[in-house]
């Protein structure tokens, strides 16, 4: 384990070496404002994308892949699409028990995130409209606060 | 020529690729299992921390708020909890018993407090039991500031050998910031007196605007925490981002390097540092690639496990089992998966009884027991 240890800084030595005189900061240019109006819809997929980075990403992954056979994807997930009220439902309250998503079975259990109502639309809207997939509406706090738990 | 460059390049290239491969030594099933679980405390949603009570009851901390007296085969629930922030991961975390518990009968309890607003940031405070109630409630420590961040509360403790309580809290998600900037909290192991007075000392005492409760910095989402039977040392893990979960021996005033030093990378795949070592930095005693999501840890000290004495129990998120370690001349020299899908392991602890309780999100607590 040492020798490895030993390996892997001096790899780290190398790469420093060789790589940093390379690496300049370069300023990151600023991008012209396009639209004045917000989308509300765009706006609720960026914050979306924060809260998931923050919350969800450790299970279902950066590219909404998931892990089988615990967690399953939510990338071209037909459970997503078909089961949208269930879905959320889960998102707000946590999810247990068998459900099947793009034809396997998963048994697992989500805790619930603790999210208020936008928040859980906020990342809803993301994971509807992110890797892949497209959902035509917006889903608002409004829906999610009448989604109730069962 | 060609053959010389080939070697030159394969001696930089193999320790990298060995980097992200598993790290040793590989984890294998028991060929044979003498032991097996047996569940005591049935329908518990996400149990963080457990405390055994002289009586036999154990205490439970479910991570939604609730506090949990589990005696003679019965669940009751303790009035007047901390107001916690539940968000992600925040909420009712670690319990531990005072080692004077029978005559004094403090209970600590970490969880993050929403107290000041604007989020949460996690608390350790002190309690007493009586009857069905929480009652003599004294806050030791509060991490500020606040932020909306449902992550990294960190937040397991224990008691050191020198009497004072060690706790852990998380970077919050803030690894920039806080790890490295011991004027900040989060991203440390701290250290307190038992009513919270700070040691005088503490390696950071005389440091001007440090947190004076800081032990140790540059950790990330620590989430386990036990005293080596033997050495008193205060072994804890931690969380790491994508591969790079730690074990590191703690010692005053170190930094364990997050996020400067890493075995792992961000879950998109990114670099965070390409170094896994620095100077002034300290090397873990074990890292895990890949990650297993480590959750609890103790030593197995009692009789009831002939073939367990001695080796470190941790418990697996992510791959749904017990992790077994054996330990040899200071090296992990055997890892084995126990107990595989028993679900996502929270927490796991010898009883004062001797035998070992696992704590598993969406079931409850299982107790290990020899096969019949
Ligand atoms: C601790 C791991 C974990 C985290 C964190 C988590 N999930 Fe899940 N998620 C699961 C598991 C496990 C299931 C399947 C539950 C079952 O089997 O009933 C699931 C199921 C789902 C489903 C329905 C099934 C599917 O694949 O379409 C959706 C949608 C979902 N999660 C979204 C989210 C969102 C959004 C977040 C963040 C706010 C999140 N999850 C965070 C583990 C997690």
């Amino acid at each position: 384990m040492m020798t490895k240890l030993i390996s892997i800084a001096t790899t780290g030595l190398f790469l420093t070496i060789t790589w940093g005189g390379l690496s300049s900061v370069k300023e990151p240019t600023k991008l012209p404002i396009i639209s004045p109006q917000p989308d509300p819809k765009a706006e609720s997929i960026k914050r979306g994308k924060l809260i998931y980075d923050e919350l969800c990403m450790t299970c279902h992954l950066p590219s909404g892949e998931g892990v089988a056979p615990t967690f399953p994807p939510l990338a071209g997930s037909d459970y997503l699409m078909k089961n949208l009220t269930e879905s959320i439902r889960g998102i707000k309250y946590g999810q247990k028990g068998k459900i099947t998503v793009n034809g396997k079975t998963y048994d697992g259990n989500m805790p619930s995130m603790g999210l208020n109502d936008k928040e859980v639309a906020d990342v809803t809207n993301y994971i509807l409209n992110t890797w892949g997939n497209t959902y035509k509406g917006i889903i608002t706090a409004q829906q999610v606060a009448n989604i109730k738990k069962q | 020529m060609l053959k010389s460059l080939y070697i030159i390049l394969l001696f930089f290239l193999l320790p990298s690729i060995g980097c992200t491969q598993e790290n040793e030594p590989a984890i294998a099933t028991p060929t044979e299992m003498t032991y097996t679980t047996e569940l005591v405390v049935p329908e518990l949603e996400i149990p963080w921390g457990m405390a055994f009570l002289p009586d036999g009851s154990i205490l439970v901390s479910e991570k939604t708020g609730a506090l949990l007296l589990y005696k003679e085969g019965k669940k009751q629930s303790i009035e007047n909890p901390p107001a916690v922030y539940t968000r992600g991961q925040g909420g009712l975390l670690d319990l531990e018993l005072h080692p004077n518990y029978e005559e004094n009968g403090w209970i600590y309890i970490s969880y993050s407090s929403p107290e000041g607003g604007n989020g949460g940031h996690t608390a350790v405070m002190r309690a007493k039991l009586s009857g069905n109630r929480l009652t003599d409630q004294e806050i030791l420590y509060k991490g500020t500031p606040n932020t909306s961040s449902g992550t990294h509360f960190g937040s397991r403790m224990e008691f050191g050998s020198d009497g004072l309580l060690y706790f852990s809290i998380g970077d919050r998600y803030s690894r920039d910031q806080n790890p490295q900037d011991i004027t900040r909290d989060g991203g440390k192991i701290y250290r307190i007196h038992d009513d919270g007075r700070i040691p005088t000392d503490n390696p950071f005492v005389d440091e001007p605007n440090a947190k004076k409760a800081v032990y140790s910095y540059g950790h990330r989402n620590p989430q386990g925490m036990v005293k080596h039977p033997e050495t008193g040392v205060i072994w804890v893990h931690e969380h790491g981002p994508k591969g790079g979960d730690e074990i590191n021996l703690i010692q005053p005033s170190k930094n364990y390097g997050w996020p400067k030093i890493t075995y792992g990378i961000n879950y998109n795949g990114t670099t965070i540092t390409e170094d896994t070592a620095l100077p002034g930095m300290e090397q873990p005693f074990y890292y895990w690639v890949p990650s297993i999501a480590p959750c609890g840890m103790t030593f197995v000290t009692s009789d009831k496990y002939p073939d367990w004495k001695g080796s470190l129990l941790v418990g697996s998120l992510v791959f749904q089992y017990l992790e077994r370690c054996v330990i040899e001349n200071n090296q992990v020299t055997k890892r084995e998966k126990l107990f595989e899908n028993i679900g996502r392991v929270r927490n796991v602890r010898q009883a004062p009884d001797g035998y070992i309780y696992v704590a598993v999100e969406g079931e409850g607590i299982f107790k290990v027991v020899p096969k019949s």
